[in-house]
């Protein structure tokens, strides 16, 4: 009897994303949900959390939002609940730019004077059989 | 009278061999500068539960914590650990949380 009127309280699952330099706005929401002999006919209320903390926080982003899930039981297989909470802090500004990884600077051509000359006289080449091949068809083409 | 003396040894002996995670989850990593510029930092909070348990707030104390290590700083990448290690008629919850901070 004693252990049936003692509540009970469970974390199921917990997350938490980056946390920001400045905490000066903290930001709140929480999502309840009290089951009748354990019955649940949907998870809607979670919906909610997201829309509650942006709310808080209007012209900023929320970061640094750790989320918690309990399950909580007031009476065994009567009285139960599952509440899931969100805190985070509202940032106000631009967010920090991307380190990427910088392009290596471009290698100088290493080409030589002769090479140069070879590169041109193979761009003539086929220049020359571009002219041969629109004269052949020009001589096929005349009646 | 034998059995129940060699099922209390068996139970003696098997209190605190089970351990079990729950949740590994990672964070985004939020970089502005090389990873490696970055401090380790760590966090742990436990829970010790005997029977059943009212709270949880040894997350928050986690979170709490790991923030403290890192004021000023961006705590980013960070690693959250809950996991449960059984006893006997009792067992312990752990949050654990590693994390980098940018200062």
């Amino acid at each position: 009897m004693a252990v049936c009127l003692v509540g009970c309280v469970h974390m199921s699952a917990v997350s938490t994303t980056s946390i920001p330099a400045d905490r000066r706005k903290p930001v709140e929401a929480t999502g309840y949900r009290f089951l009748f002999l354990m019955i649940n006919f949907d998870n809607n209320y979670v919906d909610e959390l997201t829309q509650d903390l942006a709310n808080q926080c209007k012209n900023g982003r929320v970061e640094g939002i750790l989320t918690k899930q309990e399950d909580i039981m007031y009476f065994p297989l009567f009285a139960h609940a599952v509440q899931v909470s969100a805190t985070g802090y509202c940032v106000v500004g631009t967010p920090p730019a991307p380190v990427h990884e910088q392009a290596a600077p471009e290698e100088p051509s290493q080409e030589t004077s002769t090479e140069a000359a070879d590169r041109e006289l193979l761009k003539e080449a086929a220049a020359r059989e571009l002219l041969k091949e629109a004269a052949a068809r020009e001589l096929l083409e005349t009646p | 009278m034998k059995r129940t003396f060699q099922t209390a040894i068996m139970a003696f002996i098997s209190v605190g061999c089970t351990h079990s995670v729950h949740v590994n989850h990672t964070s985004d990593y939020q970089l502005s500068k090389p990873l490696s510029e970055y401090r380790r930092i760590e966090a742990r909070a436990e829970q010790e539960v005997i029977l059943m348990s009212t709270t949880a707030t040894y997350a928050s104390e986690a979170y709490k914590s790991l923030m403290e290590q890192c004021e000023g700083g961006v705590v980013t990448g960070i690693q959250t650990r809950y996991s449960t290690s059984h006893g006997f008629l009792s067992w312990t919850n752990v949050v654990e949380m590693k994390g980098y901070c940018s200062k």
